[in-house]
Order: structure tokens, then sequence, then C-alpha cells
């Protein structure tokens, strides 16, 4: 049986940054199928893009946390987006970040899980709130 | 568009998702995860022989909907879904929603997204429409 990992619930992540070029909005609508008429406001996915890129860990970082990493296909499981305001190019964001929970999933013909829930902040500087994240990463952990 | 209760918003299709821009999403993410852009780690985890497309790309294109239906100055202010299969790369796909309430300017919707009839996607949404649009 693996470890559990309930005892970094509450762990705060480091403060992280995020900005946005305009080719990279380009870019992220282009492989999003969205449409481009105004790259320099930012399509409202860049929420969770910046929470994953600015977060003060990379995602490998994140998996390691849980004793995973990316060739063990962590999956989302679940997210939530909440937006006060547009986000734009060229402009400086702030991430904060904690892990919310975490549980163990057991089931009789699938490998146990756990589930870890990671919320986000967005700020614009470090001050206004932008929005939030709420995710679910999923790490299979064994066949039953 | 105007909008009521029970109303089914207009339905985006994905003609086929592409690997080539899972790769590139891969990269705006530095999301190292292979399945996304290797055939061969899908295959040894055991989860088919097509890459599988980022979670995120996927709500993306529920999100594309809700624009679409909110029209220019509206505002997606919440999404919550849960993933409920994986989308592999060519998979067809289709977004859609319903209504559900209308409060002022604010529109709050289920949505999915499907591969044919299987649901891969499903949850709730918000639109705060301009105030010219209602």
């Amino acid at each position: 049986m693996t470890a559990s990992y309930e005892n970094l619930i509450g762990y705060t992540l480091p403060v992280g940054s995020y900005r946005v070029a305009l080719h990279e909005s380009w870019l992220a609508n282009d492989a999003m199928y969205a449409a481009q008429s105004d790259v320099t406001t930012l399509h409202p996915m860049f929420l969770y893009f910046a929470a994953i890129r600015g977060m003060g860990l990379t995602l490998e970082e994140l998996f390691a946390l849980f004793g995973a990493s990316a060739s063990d296909g962590p999956m989302l499981g679940e997210t939530e987006i909440s937006q006060e305001r547009s986000m734009h190019v060229d402009t400086a964001y702030t991430v904060h970040g904690k892990i919310a929970d975490v549980q163990r999933k057991h089931g009789a013909r699938v490998a146990t899980m756990d589930l870890v829930t990671v919320d986000f902040e967005i700020r614009l500087g470090d001050s206004e709130p932008v929005g939030r994240v709420g995710s679910v990463f999923v790490f299979r952990r064994q066949r039953s | 568009m105007s909008f009521s209760v029970g109303q089914a918003l207009p339905v985006l299709e994905i003609a086929s998702v592409s690997v080539e821009k899972m790769k590139v999403m891969a990269l705006l993410l530095d999301d190292p995860n292979p399945i996304h852009f290797d055939p061969q780690a899908v295959q040894s985890l055991g989860l088919g022989n097509r890459p599988i497309n980022q979670g995120p790309n996927s709500l993306a294109y529920v999100i594309n909907m809700l624009m679409a239906a909110g029209g220019e100055g509206a505002l997606i202010t919440r999404t919550s879904v849960r993933f409920m299969a994986n989308v592999f790369a060519r998979d067809r796909l289709h977004a859609g929603g319903t209504v559900t309430r209308i409060d002022g300017n604010t529109i709050t919707c289920d949505v999915w997204l499907k591969r044919g009839d299987d649901v891969i996607v499903q949850g709730n949404a918000t639109i705060a429409l301009p105030p010219e649009a209602t």
C-alpha cells in the first residue's frame, strides 16, 4: 500500500507569478479551437493556466509531493473556475495556492486512487482578486 | 441572443481533436505528462493507443460554446465540471448546454461535452451578460 498524504492538507504552495505574451494567447486560442477575435483579452481558461504555470511549483514538483510523476499519468478529475474580471496579455498576476483536500478512494474493480484538491487564487499584481480555481487531481496508485 | 429557462444553447462541434494542438498545449502549460503526446506512454499505462487530450482543453470547448452563446462582452463568471472520460486524438465532440436559471443579467446553465452519446464533461456554468444584452 502506498503512503497516505493527508498530512499535506493545508500545505501552502510557494507564491508564484504569471504573465502571458500576445503570441501565447494566440497559440492557446488556436490549441483550444477558440475564436481569435481579441487576443489581448485572455480566454477564461487562462485562469486555469495561471494556476498551473504560476503556482510556484512545476507540475512535476506538485506531483512529487504526492509520490507521483508525470509518467504515472495523473489526470484532472474535476475543476471549478470562478472569474471576477477578464485577464489580459502583458499583465503581471500573482498565484496563491494550497492543498485543500486529499482523499483515498478504493474500488472493487478500479485502481486505488488519491484525489487531491488544490485551490488557487489569482490576483492582479498581488492585490485585486481576478479569480479562483479549484482542481482535483487523480493519482492512480495500484490495480486491485 | 435572448434566453429562457429550459432553452438549449447552440451546440459547438469539434470535428476531430488534433494531437498537434495537444502538443502546443503541453508546451504552454509546461505539462510533462506524456499521455498528451506519446502514444506509447498511453499504451503502457493501459489507457488506449491514442494520445489523450488535456482536461483543460476539453473544458475549453465547453467554455467556447458558452462564450458564443453569451456574445461579445459576456463574462463566464463560474464553471464547475467533472471529467467523466478521456478524450482521445481524432475524437469528434459536441459541446452544449441548457439554461436552468435567469437572474437579471446572469444566466446559469447545465453544460456538457459528448462523444456520440458518451458524456465526457458534465457540470454547470454561469454567464454574466453585458447590461445591454437583456
